[in-house]
């Protein structure tokens, strides 16, 4: 199907809200047995990418806080925050 | 004398008491102690000084307004009226205002400030935008080494470790601390992926809480691009940053909790999905393959190969019988065969010499079958069953007649030679 040749690389840019909605939409599609067997196919498989996706963004990766700093010239830059600077608070 | 019932003696202490002016509108000022709320939500308590006593009570109406929690030891401004309660006869103050001692000023101008902002609309429920559910990144503002600021990043990162979070100190009290917070959060706002801002302090007094009683920073909240949730101190501490926030929490943690989903539920949430998917895909599945099987089972029912075990059958049916005849007629062959044999055996010339017959053979070994072969004088090899005898022949007499001398003629077949054998036989 068309839907599918370009949505490989489209579901990549989804944020975890937009592939939720969608995967939710497909199943509920899915689940009122109105899809003909090609869909369902292709439906199955945009389905798993996208759970793929929603899994891949709540993969826990290195915590990162960054700390705002005002420049001696007013210029606003972000550094990596020591959090134990911030513990001793 | 004069003697005066208890409530004749009450009833005018009431009447001189509402009479007196001063005691219908005053501030009083003591040390808070004995505190008991009813259960119709009056709250009952007694002020002191070094020498007095004094009952008062803040019914509920007046008691709900009090945004902060009176305690035992704590100096209390209240303001109200002195009464008599007629049924006890007890002097008390019926107080409509309470305030923490020392801060009236203060109370008075986050009042005023309040009530003006809340008329110009800056509080409206409908301004109050809903913070993302998952946002790309949290900014926090706060003083950098704050308690708050701990307790913040810990229950992000707990929470959700995989929103990254931008920090930007601001002084959270103090001399020209509003105007920090309000750059800060300009700042902040400004920087890419930031989808919520905390503005967040520990719990203070109402003279620590200054900077976040602001009109500049109220409307710095409001005109900020992304929605911002305060937390300010402990629950009791509202703000007038709390009134403009788009969303309030109680605490600086309860801030962070309201920023960030919890990633255990979401990953269950996925997790969920996914199942639902692949039920949902299942059963399409099954549903169309039993519909499948159906159509291939009728199919089936159809097909010349049902036919193949009969035909089958029927082949091996005519194998058999072509076995078995072929058996029969080897069988019958075989028979003739051995009957063949016994008559050939019958027409042997030994069998007929072991019947008493003999035959001539001349020195070649050629049968004699008649006298006109011989001559006299000639050797003469007559055949026996058991053997053979030589002779020589002394003379040649041509029979008479055909069967004269065979007085031992039999309905042999082979009775044809016999004559000439036994011819051969008698000429011995």
């Amino acid at each position: 199907m068309a839907l599918m040749t370009d949505a490989a690389p489209e579901i990549a840019k989804l944020t975890y809200e937009q592939a939720l909605a969608e995967l939710e939409t497909l199943i509920r599609r899915l689940e009122s047995g109105s899809v003909d067997l090609a869909e369902s196919i292709a439906s199955y498989e945009r389905g798993v990418a996208l759970a793929a996706r929603c899994a891949e963004l709540l993969e826990a990766t290195e915590r990162k806080v960054d700390r705002l700093v005002l420049g001696a010239r007013g210029e606003v830059t972000e550094q990596p925050l020591d959090l134990s600077t911030a513990e001793d608070g | 004398m004069d003697v005066r019932s208890v409530t004749w003696v009450n009833d005018l202490v009431l009447e001189t008491v509402s009479g007196e002016s001063r005691l219908q509108d005053l501030w009083v000022e003591g040390e808070v102690t004995e505190v008991k709320v009813s259960n119709q939500g009056h709250c009952y308590l007694t002020l002191k000084d070094p020498e007095s006593r004094l009952r008062c009570a803040l019914f509920r109406r007046a008691f709900s307004a009090v945004r902060f929690e009176i305690q035992p030891g704590m100096t209390l401004l209240l303001h109200g009226k002195v009464e008599v309660y007629r049924d006890r006869g007890e002097v008390q103050m019926i107080a409509d205002r309470a305030q923490p001692s020392g801060s009236g000023d203060l109370h008075l101008a986050f009042e005023q400030l309040r009530r003006r902002l809340e008329a110009q609309g800056l509080f409206d429920q409908r301004l109050k935008r809903r913070p993302p559910a998952f946002p790309r990144r949290v900014a926090v503002v706060t003083s950098s080494s704050g308690a708050a600021l701990r307790d913040v990043v810990k229950v992000l990162g707990r929470r959700c470790p995989v929103v990254p979070v931008l920090v930007a100190h601001a002084a959270v009290q103090g001399e020209n601390a509003q105007f920090q917070l309000v750059r800060a959060l300009r700042q902040v706002a400004q920087r890419p992926g930031v989808e919520v801002v905390l503005l967040v302090r520990g719990g203070g007094s109402i003279e620590d809480l200054a900077s976040f009683n602001d009109e500049g920073l109220a409307r710095a909240i409001r005109a900020c691009p992304v929605p911002v949730i305060v937390g300010v101190g402990h629950e009791t501490d509202f703000t007038i940053a709390d009134f403009a926030a788009d969303l309030r929490a109680p605490t600086p943690s309860a801030a962070a909790e309201m920023a960030v989903p919890d990633l255990a539920e979401l990953r269950r949430g996925v997790l969920a999905l996914r199942q639902r998917l692949d039920l949902a895909v299942r059963r399409e599945a099954t549903v169309k393959g039993e519909r499948l099987d159906g159509l291939r089972h009728r199919l089936e029912r159809q097909s010349p190969a049902r036919l193949l075990p009969a035909l089958r059958q029927r082949l091996d049916d005519r194998l058999e019988r072509l076995q078995l005849a072929l058996r029969t007629s080897l069988d019958r062959a075989q028979r003739h065969l051995a009957a063949d044999r016994a008559r050939l055996e019958a027409l042997s010339p030994l069998a007929v010499l072991a019947r008493g017959y003999s035959l001539a053979r001349d020195e070649a070994g050629r049968v004699v079958t008649s006298i006109a072969d011989l001559a006299v004088g000639q050797r003469l090899l007559t055949v026996f069953a058991d053997g053979i005898a030589v002779g020589e022949v002394h003379e040649l007499r041509p029979a008479a007649s055909r069967g004269g001398g065979s007085g031992a003629a039999r309905p042999d077949p082979g009775g044809a030679e016999a004559p000439a054998a036994e011819g051969g036989g008698a000429g011995e």
